[in-house]
This record gives C-alpha cells, sequence and structure tokens, in this order.
C-alpha cells in the first residue's frame, strides 16, 4: 500500500527490481535489504561471528586458567559475568565457547546440508532404487526418536575430539529433513521442458545435477540452512547439557550450563549468560531464515 | 476404504521389524554392561559369567536379537540390567507421570495455540499478531532447559513459591487426596510452563500459515460476496478448511504424550519416561532403553496410520489408492 503520493525510495527500488536487468540473486538481495528484521539481524549475526572469532586474540585471559581462590565470584570489573566454580572467567569462557558452539552449529549444517542435498537430488533425478531407499531410511528415522540415538552414538568412543566427534555424529543424523525436501524439489523440476532438453542434447548427468538441479535448488537449501544452524546449536547444548556433547575443559554454551544447575541458588549468573547466548544467536538465525524465505518467493511481493 | 486401511495396517509390520533391527543392533554397538563389573574387586569372574548367562549376554548377538523379539512378543520386555525389575514394571511407574504431564500440556497447548494461531492470521499485522507472533519466536529459540532453569531461579531461588524440583514433598503418600492433588501441582506448574510455551508456538504457527492460505482462496472470496455474515465465512470456510494440517500434526504429535520431554524430565528431577529412556540410554541398560524406544516408535506408527486414514477421510479430494 502506497500512501505517499510522491515517488519515495521504496518506490524506485521496487521499480527497479521490477525490470529484467537484475539477476535473480540481485533481486533476492535488493528484496532482503528491504527486510528491516532480516538485515539488523544479520548485521548483529555478523557482529557476533567476528567478537568471538577476534576478541579473544586481543584480550590475554585464559579461559582454562583454574583459581580456586576466585571461585564463583560475581560480576565484577576483573570479572565482567563472574567466574565458575573453578574459578575461570566466564567472559572468556563465553567467548570461548561461543567459538565452538558456533563452529558446531555452522560444520554441522553445512555438512549435513552438503550430504542431504547431494542425496537428494540424486534420488529424486533418478528415481529407482536410491530414491526408495531414501524414503525408506527417512520413516524410520521419523519414527525413532531422536536424543536417545545422538546419545547412543555420544557414547561410542570412534574419535578421541569430542567436537570433531559431535560434527560427526549430528551430520549423520541432521541429513535427513533436507534430503526430502530437496528430493521434492527436485522431483518438479525435473520435469521442466529445460530438463528435457538437456537429455535431448545428450548432457551427462553429472552436468545436469551441476548446472540445472543444484542451482535452482538453491534457494530452498540457503533457507533451510539458516533456519537449521541456530536448531543445531540448541542441540549441541543440549547433548553437553547431558555431558555428551563438547567435553570440558573446553568451554561450549551448553557445557558451561552443566554445571550451572548445581550453583543456581548461590551463583544465578552462571545460567544467565551461555543461556541468552543460545537464545540470541537463535532467534536473530530464526529471523535471518524467515526475511531470506520471504525475499526468495517470487510470489511474496514486499 | 477398507483395502487402504489394510494394506496401510500392514506395513507397519516390515516397518517394526525395521525398527527393532535397528534399535537393537545400535545398542549391542555400545559394548558390554558387565564391563565396569570387571573392574571392581569384589566381583568374582564367575559371577559375572552367572550374571551374563542370566542375562543371555554370553550369547552371539543375532541370536540375542531373536531371542529378544520374540519375547517382545509374547510381551515380554525383559529385565533391567541394573535395578534386576522387570522392564514393563518400570515403564508403569515412570508413564503415569509423564502422561499427567503431557495430557495437560498438550491439551492446553492444543486449544491455546489454534486459538492465538486462529486470530493472529484473522487479524494479520495487528499488534495481537506481532505480540503472538514474538513470542512464538521465543517459544522456539528459547532452549527448554535453560528457560527450565530461569524458572526455578525466579519461583524457586528469588519467591521461594514453588520446588526447584521433584514430584512429591516427602511424607505427603498418606495425605488425602485433594491434599495430593494441590502437592502435585506445585512440583509440576514449572515443567508444565516450559513444556507448553513451545508446543503453544509450534501450533500456532503452524494454525496461522494455514488459515491466512485458506484466507486467500476463492471460495472465501466468493463466501463473501454472497453476503454471508463474516462471522459464518470465518467459522464455517476458513476454520474448518485450515484444520487439514493441524489434524495431521495433532496425530503425529499423539506419541509424544507418552515420550515425555527427557530434556525438562532431567533439569526438573521427574521421574517419568523421558528421564527413564535417558537414563538407562546412560548406563547402558539396554533393555529398558529399547524397551522405552520400541514403545514409543511403536505407537508412533500406529498414530502415522491413524493420521493417514483420517486425512483421507477429512479431505474428499484424496483417493484411496
Amino acid at each position: 500500500m502506497v500512501k505517499d503520493t510522491t515517488i519515495s525510495k521504496k518506490d524506485k527500488d521496487a521499480a527497479l527490481e521490477n525490470q529484467e536487468s537484475f539477476s535473480y540473486w540481485g533481486k533476492v538481495f535488493r528484496r532482503l535489504r528491504r527486510h528491516k528484521l532480516a538485515m539488523v539481524s544479520l548485521f548483529i549475526l555478523i557482529a557476533i561471528i567476528l567478537i568471538v572469532v577476534f576478541v579473544p586474540m586481543f584480550m590475554h585471559i585464559d579461559p582454562d586458567k583454574v583459581d580456586l581462590a576466585q571461585a564463583l565470584q560475581p560480576p565484577s570489573i576483573h570479572h565482567l559475568m563472574g567466574t565458575d566454580d573453578n574459578g575461570r572467567d566466564e567472559f572468556a569462557r563465553l567467548l570461548y565457547g561461543g567459538r565452538i558452539s558456533l563452529l558446531v552449529g555452522f560444520a554441522v549444517t553445512f555438512f549435513s546440508g552438503l550430504l542431504g542435498i547431494l542425496m537428494g537430488i540424486w534420488a529424486g533425478y533418478k528415481r529407482g532404487f536410491w530414491d526408495n531407499f531414501l524414503m525408506r531410511v527417512d520413516e524410520m528415522m521419523m519414527t525413532i526418536p531422536e536424543l536417545p540415538l545422538l546419545i547412543v552414538a555420544a557414547k561410542m568412543r570412534f574419535i578421541p575430539n569430542s567436537v570433531v566427534k559431535l560434527i560427526v555424529i549430528m551430520s549423520a543424523f541432521g541429513w535427513v529433513g533436507i534430503a526430502r525436501l530437496i528430493r521434492g524439489e527436485t522431483l518438479s523440476i525435473r520435469e521442466e521442458e529445460y530438463v528435457e532438453a538437456t537429455k535431448a542434447i545428450g548432457m551427462r548427468d553429472r552436468t545436469v545435477v551441476w548446472k540445472h538441479l543444484l542451482p535452482n535448488t538453491m534457494a530452498v537449501s540457503i533457507v533451510w540452512a539458516t533456519l537449521r544452524i541456530g536448531r543445531v546449536i540448541i542441540a549441541e547444548a543440549t547433548l553437553s547439557f547431558f555431558g555428551l556433547g563438547v567435553q570440558p575443559p573446553t568451554p561450549s554454551w551448553g557445557n558451561m550450563l552443566l554445571g550451572a544447575q548445581t550453583y543456581i541458588w548461590t551463583s544465578q549468573w552462571l545460567v544467565w549468560w551461555p543461556g541468552l547466548s543460545i537464545l540470541l544467536v537463535t532467534l536473530l538465525f530464526n529471523f535471518l531464515g524467515d526475511g531470506l524465505r520471504d525475499a526468495m518467493d517470487p510470489k511474496m511481493f514486499m | 476404504m477398507r483395502n487402504y486401511i489394510l494394506r496401510r495396517l500392514l506395513i507397519i509390520i516390515p516397518e517394526f521389524i525395521g525398527i527393532t533391527i535397528i534399535a537393537f543392533f545400535l545398542f549391542s554397538l555400545l559394548g558390554d554392561p558387565f564391563a565396569e563389573l570387571q573392574t571392581n574387586p569384589f566381583i568374582s569372574p564367575a559371577d559375572i559369567a552367572a550374571l551374563k548367562h542370566m542375562y543371555g549376554f554370553d550369547k552371539p548377538v543375532v541370536l540375542r536379537y531373536f531371542y529378544w523379539f520374540f519375547s517382545l512378543l509374547r510381551g515380554n520386555f525383559g529385565l533391567s540390567a541394573v535395578t534386576g525389575e522387570p522392564v514393563l514394571k518400570m515403564i508403569g511407574r515412570a508413564l503415569p507421570i509423564t502422561l499427567s504431564i503431557n495430557i495437560f500440556t498438550f491439551t492446553i497447548s492444543l486449544f491455546v495455540g489454534i486459538w492465538i494461531g486462529f486470530k493472529s492470521a484473522v487479524k494479520q499485522y495487528s499488534f495481537f499478531d506481532h505480540f503472538f507472533t514474538g513470542i512464538s519466536y521465543f517459544g522456539i529459540a528459547m532452549p527448554h532447559f535453560w528457560f527450565g532453569l530461569m524458572l526455578m531461579i525466579l519461583f524457586s531461588v528469588k519467591l521461594h513459591l514453588l520446588p526447584p524440583g521433584g514430584i512429591m514433598t516427602p511424607g505427603m503418600d498418606t495425605a488425602p487426596l485433594l491434599a495430593r492433588i494441590l502437592d502435585r501441582a506445585k512440583y509440576l506448574i514449572m515443567p508444565i510452563i516450559v513444556i507448553s510455551l513451545g508446543s503453544i508456538a509450534v501450533w500456532a504457527r503452524y494454525t496461522r500459515s494455514s488459515v491466512l492460505e485458506m484466507l486467500r482462496k476463492d471460495y472465501v472470496r466468493t463466501a463473501r460476496a454472497k453476503g454471508l455474515k463474516e462471522k459464518d465465512v470465518l467459522k464455517k470456510h476458513v476454520f474448518r478448511n485450515s484444520l487439514n494440517p493441524i489434524i495431521t500434526l495433532f496425530f503425529l504429535s499423539l506419541p509424544g504424550l507418552l515420550g515425555g520431554s527427557a530434556v525438562v524430565e532431567q533439569v526438573f528431577s521427574i521421574p517419568g519416561m523421558g528421564r527413564l529412556l535417558i537414563q538407562a540410554v546412560m548406563n547402558n541398560d539396554y533393555m529398558v532403553a529399547m524397551g522405552g524406544i520400541i514403545m514409543y516408535s511403536f505407537i508412533l506408527l500406529l498414530s502415522l496410520v491413524i493420521a493417514d486414514v483420517m486425512y483421507a477421510y477429512i479431505d474428499p479430494r484424496i483417493k484411496y489408492s
């Protein structure tokens, strides 16, 4: 609805966007830029990532330094967010823990996404055995509750490094949903005439996948990935909360909460910060994901 | 229709067998539940061997699977390796606790969620809509266990109103019924709030998008054009039709009634199904863990069938082929 009679910048943008001179991604970017909540979320997320990556480099506080004389100190000038039960600086642990939590979030989303997208495309494009196999596995995964499965996997001792192990496990169980989504997309794309044309000119399957199927399912994948990262971070925190995720002394937002429940009567600050960080990051990723979904949907007019 | 239901029911059998196979071999990968006993100097190797024999752990894994599977069919879920109790008895103790929480939260979140979703779709972009959309974002982004801890800090630590965990005040088991119910309620308020917030958010989001989609349909415009009262349009045309996807979700979430939120039960130390299952997995207590998972998955399979059949009843466009 246009309330102003003068031509505003917004209208100009909208008019420009309708010209064919922009590529699909150019249009998406323009539409996203007008989605205020998503843009603000994007900037805050970038800021958070920069902070957890770079600030520890200049800070010179050791997150693993145990100082029992300083245990359970409330927030003060010396310890911005207080100290935990081992006298470790909570602020430093929060930053280092953020690195781990975000790393796990991005890595799991990337690997499970890659696996799921390729399997989904292949199943949808080739049909037949792969398709059947994928759908059966998908149904079984749906009926078995996820948390016990993850815990069983986390208990096996096949990789010594707990962060790497967590990434492997969660990627191995995380591809099912996106594979189903991408399979559905591929099923409709493969009926398009241009895909038929690739067969007529004798294009190889691999080329069809890379040149047509992958780019055309990209929009769905990106939205999925953005919404997924938050879920992965929560799942990591949940596993770590049960003591099965990232193993101390390496901090993560989840395992920082592991010890916190013991001290809720005296030291509530130990509960606040890691939880608030998880909440904030998940919330921002959800806002961004919803904004992206609107920007990428050609039916939506913003 | 009858053929469709029959065929749908028959598919359960191979799927059920598949789940038992996955569950069994996954747990057999975990290793020997008696491994810890071997390091205990007070237990002789002969005793361990006797224990292994008693539980059947001296036989190869494939044989164990068949033995377990057939006793499962006879309704025998085996014994817990930790306490020696029958698995069914442990489930029988945990299930009523989980059910008492879940039936309550499920009903509340169903009605409140659908009501909020419907209202916010009808008044799209109003204050009501923005307010509850905001809350549902929080409900989805909030880690359950952290929300539980925060409530605990507020109500137990700061206000001293509610007990921080557990299920019953000691000595209350002989009190009159009403007092017992009130006592139980005191312990369950916080877990119920935590679980409800998340599921109200999900119901509201689903309902909102479903109703919004219906509002754009041509027949809704027709109904308005022929002069129907807005109330009737919303009630008879929009609301009824937007229920279809919600009914599927309803049956998909039914098994959750038995499952129990492991995380919430852990935080509030409630001895329910979720906690039973998680503790069993942690302690390598195969029989309990497998029994719990099998029961849950079987009920989920059944509900999927019911959802499919109900869907075919409700939506006449679906052909049962």
